[in-house]
């Protein structure tokens, strides 16, 4: 009832804000005068803390006097990020900068909700283009056409598990064996007896599952079809549905195999406390995404010391380009400013360091031309940890336990990477949204009972989910992908 | 004179006028919102600008496959909460009604109130530390004792309307008792005098008296309530089974659907819109029918 009345509420307030909405539209030239002030509110993610205002407005004197800009720093709390921006959007509020990702944009771009960039950037941003380069940000098109700035951080990934090495160490597990989820099985069943108190694998609501480690060496390359349809090196150039492959069958088994042996909690499908066990440190390993200076960043979070183990190939899709990204919605009044500010932000490493980490002297200090220490009082300016959602990382001051040559080995590895055939294509859902809505209610009502194994019978879970998919209009999903990439190769 | 009924009645419509104002702002206002229901909604193009669709949001709405068992769940659910829920809350009130001391009343009164204070999601987590797979009291102690393997709640769909019913009216049967309570109280003492001088018993006053008395309000109840049985009560159904996939073939009702997919404007509007023509025509329709059996009870 309360969804309904602020349903219509919103529809209220987009009936009211509509024909601003739409003069506004029109009047977006690509043109801004300088000497008239301008408020860029900028939405995303998280939290910094009490000194949030201080650091804000320590911000806005320079920002004054370098662009006329007064920004306004809007973060929101990751829970309600995408309803709350998204209920924004629909009712046609002022925003200026928003932060969204790959699992969003392209419905938004259906939407019509960002404003195409290409040529903004062309021209107010060339030293961001260049820094994120061409091949790069083809990934990020929908449709040959850029709608939103990608974060400058690693560009490939792999799939990790992260273990507590201490632990290891203790009992003397060979970790240079480990290949596979499935080579750690002995390790766990020590770990069981001797520290009962531990979970093996740290499962949870936001990636890490039993099915999302176990891996037969085939790739998978997500071309935005809503993890519905993708790529694989089983049948180069052909849309599949991951839910019916051989993979995910094994690694739907495997993962029955983990909860039935108690290797993750058997609650888990329940209730995610993942990151209280990390806290205490009551798990042993878990799955992340790999990026060379990964490590290093998750042993500043914790007391103890981790290592990781690399069980996938390095590749690199569409999540990689659309992982983290800004766009300008409709609702920006003055998107060449904010171009503007995007290129100082993010190439003008005394703002970008002052939004990241707050001032110096007082939430951090220097300790050599690019490295720093942090200060106590960062706790009331914290945002460490979530530097890749604000554009470029790569003039992030280098935090004291990082290694000091982070961006030469980041830049390193971002060289050698080779996109995948697919990269640059993007499925455009709009024709099967139907389909595609049907389909995503089956994966979530099936999906935590297959991916943590809590299934009373896994193949028979599996055989009415793959069921159900099929009547829910599976087949014509992969369809209108597989007719959109031949379109889409042909004008390559 | 008439101009006087007015002035005399001032006082009246100055206290309705907040409820009708809010009624008016939050009920009749939105309702141009339907038209939504027709259309392609583009933010960026705005609710008068975005293309007109015709039925494709019905359409998409009714070729869903899930629409069956969400109709099926909404309609099952509502019918027994209206009837059993009533049952329940009328012979609440007649205990309660029973008993002698005035203390004794107002202690079960405010325990069966106590639960319509907590929020949903709180219900949710006292249901999950009875009903956890793993740290459960049902599955740690009381299953055990009974020589029973643990169940596993979560996953099992076939539990969950009788959980769902009995949280439900734990929480809602004090609250919803009151009226009836309110209207017991109200009625004439000389009515139980006379059927005790022609030696009624006191299961007799209840069915006989009681109960009969009470028919006008149960009616009006249950008129207003048939106006909702497309509506669901969202805490419940989404936060008490903890928003699990694997329950959702018993746990799914229109309400958590529309909920799950109010990103897309168009769609959830042309869903809320079906659910509320069924409301209306039910509550047409449940009037009919009282009218046509008890005209007295019945609201219009």
């Amino acid at each position: 009832m309360k969804k309904r009345i602020l349903c219509a509420v919103t529809a209220l307030a987009a009936a009211v804000s509509m024909t601003a909405g739409c003069s506004k539209q029109e009047t977006t030239a690509m043109k801004d005068d300088q000497s008239q002030p301008y408020e860029i509110e900028w939405y995303f993610p998280g939290s910094f803390g009490a000194d949030q205002d201080m650091v804000n407005e320590k911000a806005n004197e320079y920002l004054k006097e370098k662009l006329n800009v007064t920004l306004k720093l809007m973060p929101l709390d990751w829970g309600v990020y995408v309803s709350k921006t998204s209920n924004m959007i629909n009712s046609g509020e002022k925003m200026d900068l928003v932060w969204t990702d790959i699992s969003h944009l392209p419905n938004y771009v259906n939407q019509q909700i960002p404003v195409q960039i290409d040529e903004l950037m062309d021209e107010y941003a060339p030293e961001t283009k260049a820094m994120l380069g061409e091949d790069f940000l083809e990934g990020a098109k929908i449709d040959h056409k850029l709608y939103a700035i990608p974060a400058n951080k690693e560009k490939a990934h792999g799939t990790t598990i992260v273990y507590r090495k201490d632990i290891a160490d203790k009992y003397g597990f060979d970790m240079s064996k480990v290949h596979t989820i499935e080579d750690m099985y002995p390790y766990f069943d020590i770990l069981k007896e001797k520290e009962p108190g531990m979970v093996c694998f740290g499962a949870n609501h936001s990636g890490s599952t039993p099915v999302s480690v176990t891996s037969d060496g085939i790739n998978f390359y997500n071309v935005g079809g809503a993890d519905l349809v993708m790529f694989s090196d089983s049948e180069p150039d052909k849309i599949i549905c991951k839910y019916e492959s051989e993979s995910y069958k094994n690694a739907v088994k495997n993962a029955a195999y983990m909860h039935e042996k108690g290797y993750i909690d058997p609650d888990v499908a329940i209730k995610d406390n993942f990151s209280e066990l990390k806290t205490n440190g009551d798990v042993f390993c878990w799955k992340d995404v790999y990026h060379p200076t990964k490590l290093e960043e998750l042993n500043k979070s914790y007391d103890y010391e981790l290592g990781q183990v690399l069980i996938t190939d390095i590749t690199s899709d569409a999540t990689d380009a659309m992982g983290s990204l800004l766009y300008i919605p409709y609702t920006c009044e003055n998107p060449v400013r904010v171009m503007k500010f995007v290129e100082l932000f993010n190439t003008d490493p005394y703002l970008n360091n002052l939004i990241n980490f707050g001032i110096e002297g007082v939430h951090y200090e220097k300790t050599g031309e690019n490295t720093i220490k942090t200060l106590d009082k960062i706790n009331d300016y914290d945002f460490v940890g979530s530097q890749w959602e604000l554009g470029n990382t790569m003039i992030n001051y280098i935090l004291d336990g990082y290694s000091t040559d982070r961006y030469e080995k980041l830049n390193a590895f971002n060289d050698e990477i080779e996109y995948s055939k697919y990269y640059g294509f993007m499925f455009n859902m709009e024709e099967v949204d139907t389909e595609v809505t049907a389909c995503q209610s089956v994966v979530s009502e099936y999906w935590k009972n297959l991916d943590f194994g809590s299934a009373a019978d896994w193949e028979t879970e599996l055989a009415g989910f793959l069921d159900k998919l099929n009547k829910a209009g599976l087949e014509d999903v992969k369809a209108a992908a597989q007719r959109q990439y031949d379109e889409w190769k042909k004008t390559e | 004179m008439k101009k006087k009924n007015y002035i005399d009645r001032c006082a009246y419509y100055i206290m309705t006028a907040p409820g009708a104002i809010l009624i008016f702002l939050f009920g009749y206002l939105p309702m141009f919102g339907i038209i939504l229901a027709f259309k392609d909604f583009k933010p960026a193009r705005g609710f008068f600008g975005s293309p007109w669709c015709g039925l494709d949001n019905f359409k998409a709405f009714f070729s869903s496959p899930d629409i069956g068992y969400l109709t099926r769940n909404t309609v099952l659910y509502n019918l027994a909460f209206i009837i059993l829920g009533t049952v329940i809350a009328v012979v609440f009130a007649i205990l309660m009604n029973e008993l002698r001391s005035k203390t004794k009343v107002k202690f079960y009164q405010t325990i069966a109130m106590m639960p319509h204070f907590l929020s949903w999601v709180i219900v949710a987590y006292l249901v999950y530390a009875f009903l956890g797979n793993t740290y459960g009291i049902v599955n740690r102690s009381v299953l055990p004792a009974l020589g029973i393997e643990p169940i596993k709640w979560y996953s099992e769909p076939k539990y969950w309307p009788y959980i769902l019913f009995f949280v439900r009216t734990w929480k809602t049967v004090g609250y919803s008792s009151v009226i009836y309570f309110a209207a017991i109280a109200g009625i004439n003492p000389e009515y139980y005098e006379a059927a005790i001088v022609d030696g009624a018993n006191r299961f007799q006053l209840a069915v006989k008296v009681t109960l009969p008395l009470l028919r006008s309000i149960i009616c009006i109840q249950l008129i207003m309530a048939m106006g909702g049985i497309f509506n669901s009560d969202l805490g419940l159904f989404y936060n008490v089974p903890m928003n699990q996939g694997a329950l959702y073939p018993t746990t799914n009702v229109l309400t958590t659907y529309i909920y799950r997919n109010v990103t897309k404007i168009g769609y959830s509007t042309a869903a809320g819109l079906y659910s509320s023509v069924i409301g209306f025509l039910m509550v047409l329709l449940t009037n009919f029918f009282i009218r046509r059996y008890d005209p007295d009870s019945s609201l219009f």
